[in-house]
């Protein structure tokens, strides 16, 4: 699957763990979570190149202990609408300061990808029904945002008003 | 069903034009008009699907949305629906005969631009 | 020379910022349009970015609602309604009970047109539809009521701006709709809301707000449950944020029937639930979300007050008129409502004339009440979430010219709160969700009801009527409710009674077998007559319902059954 990075394709380095496949001795691979102990158990602690794929009903707060060890987590959209991950990426993002990569996968559309951007996800697994410039031109459709704190890339935001500034006049057309 | 020999039911096929929204119907020469009467009367269910199938090629063309049967009787000769929800949506809003598709006379054929 | 001037209301006007944020999405969704109609997108990934920008497709057409935020518009945008109707639509438009607009008739190549004239009087319909954070409501009557604390509106405006195109939480498991009281006496409704807000003032006279949480109607009536007690301003945009992570997180997607905050208030336990969310509050950084007071400092000195002129509140020909005259007696006790500042009325113009549509309004009216509000109320009208109009600033003394002219306009029926003033959702007539018809049973109770002394002898009274489960009309609530339900391809009307959405919220119970569509108007006259007959003095309607529970109203109906 092609894989968006800072707008652009990227090649992918990291490979998904699949049933069987032992987590030991490899590098950039993507564990499900429920493999997520034991390949951390076999890895040594400084050994990087780990991540984790997280359903999207899953509290990412299990995580928290050990994010410093993960340098890539993957987030699920099993339908566009389902908007579940947004909160997950937020979460990791904002709360608990993840500094790695979050990829998102599944099937969100290229409409969704500057709100993904703004929540924080930075990789993005798609097919290749859109083409590039479809996503790219998606992350600043609307170029603004009222959310300070979300704002990526070169999103406008609402700057503070100075102390006893007065409501402009009215600019009806 | 004075008309009919065959013990079934008879059925037109609507959908929405996707520019505009409104209700149309399938004609006998597979166009979409917005008056019911000008549908094509298809009897029974399987004749229905068949005529169905070929109208759901329009939905793919992006020209109309959510195709799907309506059983009809007749009445004083015209097509109706039978259920009260397909027949406000074929003739307008109860409460505004102003507003009625036959008022505004689409019972005539008016060819949705295809 | 004589020029008709447009005053501007104090209310909340773009700047920059605002202006272009509008005209992007404006732009964007022009785009969304296109890739529809090229085939890039389908229709069921369209159908979302389109209810996101409230463009629905009902039975006959598609239809677009428009946010009044708040309520709150100026005569000049009310005048643009009334071109968009005229325009784009066949010359009228149905207020809403989430204090919008929304027209029947719309195409959906017109659409982007009919948004790039609303962003020209800085109004929008970003979220009045789809599974995110809708448009705020609050109190027709707000920075007007004589007992509001103050002006929730300023509040309004903040949760306008922070749950616009919310990056995290534009793709929620429902609908969601938050309402603001900064009156004790709620008439926003706050306990059947996802997220009710009611301002409190604390000794130091310092505003904070009391959160509830999980109410809601639709299938599963509920009332909400108060998760603060007291929050403070400052906290307000962190604490919301963390009720909404939390329901986005963990709100059922499963069904759509239970994917509503109640569901999840309701089977975590109200303890559990806010455990959750103060938890999230409590670990999410909150430094850049909380409440900047520049910013609602920046937002309130829109609101603030016109430039009331000092009046006398006795008006002697006021009394007189009152005294010399029943009809103008009967409107001033029901359509009007006390405002905080002496000489000053709030005055209501019903858009439910006798056997008319609840909520239809012209162009024409639209452009009457424009007017109207230019000469008598500082050019400022809202909506209300009983599809009224309202004119928050009249001057006292000019009540009997602008009843005058309300009559001439078919809008100064004096039955607001009465039992025909009812709330009505579209019904089978437009509705593509609805399973019976509303307004011809409305039509039909209001025309039972027509002689207005009769409605105000029976008193205050809240009927609604719902055309399907999901209660647009808000029938849990009415104090008399009616559901219309498809039985065997037949309307059938459900009866409730006891239900409010006051202060004192409570869900309607269903009173026993329905009624066809001919014998529903008899059966509300045969409850109201029961009430009338058995009512202690000076008792309304709910209450003698609460006194004397369903038993009277069941014996009037089924005896004999």
């Amino acid at each position: 699957m092609p894989v968006i990075e800072n707008n652009a394709f990227v090649d992918d380095a990291w490979s998904h763990l699949h049933d069987g496949d032992s987590a030991t001795d490899r590098s950039m691979i993507i564990v499900p979570l429920a493999r997520l102990d034991e390949a951390l158990a076999d890895w040594p602690a400084d050994h990087r190149g780990l991540g984790v794929d997280v359903p999207n009903d899953v509290d990412v707060e299990q995580l928290t202990p050990h994010l410093e060890r993960l340098d890539i987590v993957t987030l699920n959209f099993p339908g566009f609408a389902d908007g579940r991950a947004f909160s997950q990426a937020r979460s990791l993002r904002h709360t608990d300061h993840f500094g790695g990569t979050i990829r998102a996968r599944g099937s969100f559309l290229p409409d969704q990808y500057g709100f993904l951007l703004q929540s924080g996800v930075d990789s993005f697994e798609v097919s290749d029904r859109f083409p590039l410039d479809e996503w790219v031109r998606h992350a600043d459709t609307v170029p603004a945002t009222y959310q300070r704190d979300y704002a990526t890339g070169g999103l406008a935001t609402r700057p503070f008003a100075e102390a006893g500034a007065r409501p402009d006049r009215p600019h009806y057309g | 069903m004075n008309d009919v020999t065959e013990d079934c039911s008879e059925y037109v096929v609507t959908a929405n034009e996707v520019l505009s929204g409104d209700t149309v119907f399938r004609t006998p020469d597979e166009k979409w008009v917005r008056g019911i009467d000008d549908a094509a009367v298809l009897k029974c269910e399987d004749t229905g699907f068949v005529a169905l199938g070929e109208a759901q090629k329009d939905e793919h063309a992006n020209i109309v949305m959510g195709a799907y049967l309506v059983e009809v009787s007749r009445e004083s000769g015209a097509v109706r629906p039978v259920h009260i929800r397909e027949r406000i949506r074929a003739l307008g809003p109860t409460v505004r005969a102003d507003l009625a598709q036959v008022a505004q006379g689409f019972s005539t054929s008016e060819v949705v631009d295809q | 020379m004589n020029v008709h001037v447009t005053p501007e209301p104090n209310m909340y006007r773009y700047d920059e910022f605002d202006r272009n944020f509008v005209d992007a999405r404006v732009a964007q969704f022009r785009d969304q349009v296109a890739r529809r109609l090229d085939g890039t997108i389908t229709e069921d990934e369209f159908k979302p970015m389109r209810l996101m920008n409230g463009l629905y497709h009902q039975l006959h057409a598609y239809m677009l609602r428009v946010a009044v935020p708040y309520g709150t518009m100026s005569s000049r945008q009310l005048n643009v309604l009334a071109d968009i109707a005229d325009k784009y639509d066949r010359g009228y438009g149905h207020w809403t009970t989430r204090q919008n607009i929304q027209y029947n008739w719309i195409k959906l190549e017109e659409t982007a047109d009919i948004l790039d004239r609303l962003a020209s009087v800085e109004m929008h319909a970003i979220q009045t539809s789809g599974n995110c954070i809708r448009n705020t409501t609050t109190d027709a009557y707000a920075g007007a009521a004589a007992d509001e604390l103050a002006d929730p509106r300023p509040v309004c405006e903040l949760i306008r701006q922070w749950s616009s195109l919310h990056p995290e939480f534009s793709y929620l498991p429902r609908k969601f709709k938050i309402a603001v009281t900064g009156s004790p006496n709620d008439r926003a409704a706050v306990r059947v809301h996802d997220i009710g807000l009611r301002m409190h003032l604390n000794e130091k006279g310092e505003r904070g707000w009391e959160v509830l949480v999980g109410g809601g109607q639709g299938r599963t009536p509920m009332v909400a449950v108060t998760v603060r007690d007291w929050l403070a301003e400052a906290d307000l945009l962190p604490y919301l944020t963390a009720v909404m992570r939390v329901y986005n997180l963990i709100g059922r997607r499963d069904n759509k029937y239970k994917a509503r905050i109640k569901i999840l208030v309701h089977e975590m336990g109200a303890e559990a639930f806010s455990a959750a969310v103060e938890k999230e509050f409590a670990e999410a950084p909150k430094e850049t979300i909380e409440v900047d007071a520049r910013e609602l400092a920046r937002i309130t000195s829109y609101f603030a007050p016109p430039a009331w002129e000092s009046l006398a509140a006795f008006v002697p020909e006021i009394e007189e008129k009152k005294l010399a005259d029943r009809g103008f007696r009967q409107w001033l006790a029901a359509n009007t409502a006390a405002h905080k500042v002496p000489g000053y009325t709030i005055v209501n113009a019903s858009f439910k004339p006798t056997g008319g549509i609840p909520g239809d309004a012209t162009s024409g009216q639209m452009r009457a009440v424009a007017k109207l509000a230019d000469e008598y109320s500082f050019g400022e009208v809202r909506v209300t979430h009983a599809q009224n109009l309202t004119m928050p600033h009249v001057r006292t003394k000019d009540l009997i010219e602008v009843w005058d002219k309300l009559k001439e306009l078919g809008l100064a029926e004096a039955n607001i709160g009465l039992i025909g003033d009812i709330i009505s959702c579209p019904g089978l007539d437009y509705c593509a969700l609805a399973t019976a018809r509303s307004i011809p049973v409305a039509q039909e109770i209001s025309t039972r009801f027509a002689d207005i002394k009769k409605q105000h002898d029976v008193g205050p009274l809240k009927l609604n009527i719902s055309g399907c489960i999901n209660a647009c009309g808000h029938h849990h609530v009415g104090h008399i409710g009616i559901l219309g339900v498809d039985k065997k391809g037949k309307e059938f009307y459900q009866i409730t009674l006891g239900g409010s959405s006051a202060e004192n919220a409570s869900i309607g119970k269903i009173l026993g077998p329905g009624f066809g569509a001919d014998d529903i108007a008899g059966a509300v006259e045969t409850v109201v007559d029961t009430y009338l007959a058995v009512r202690e003095q000076g008792e309304e309607f709910l209450h003698t319902y609460r006194r004397l529970g369903a038993a009277p109203f069941k014996e009037a109906l089924y005896a004999g059954n």
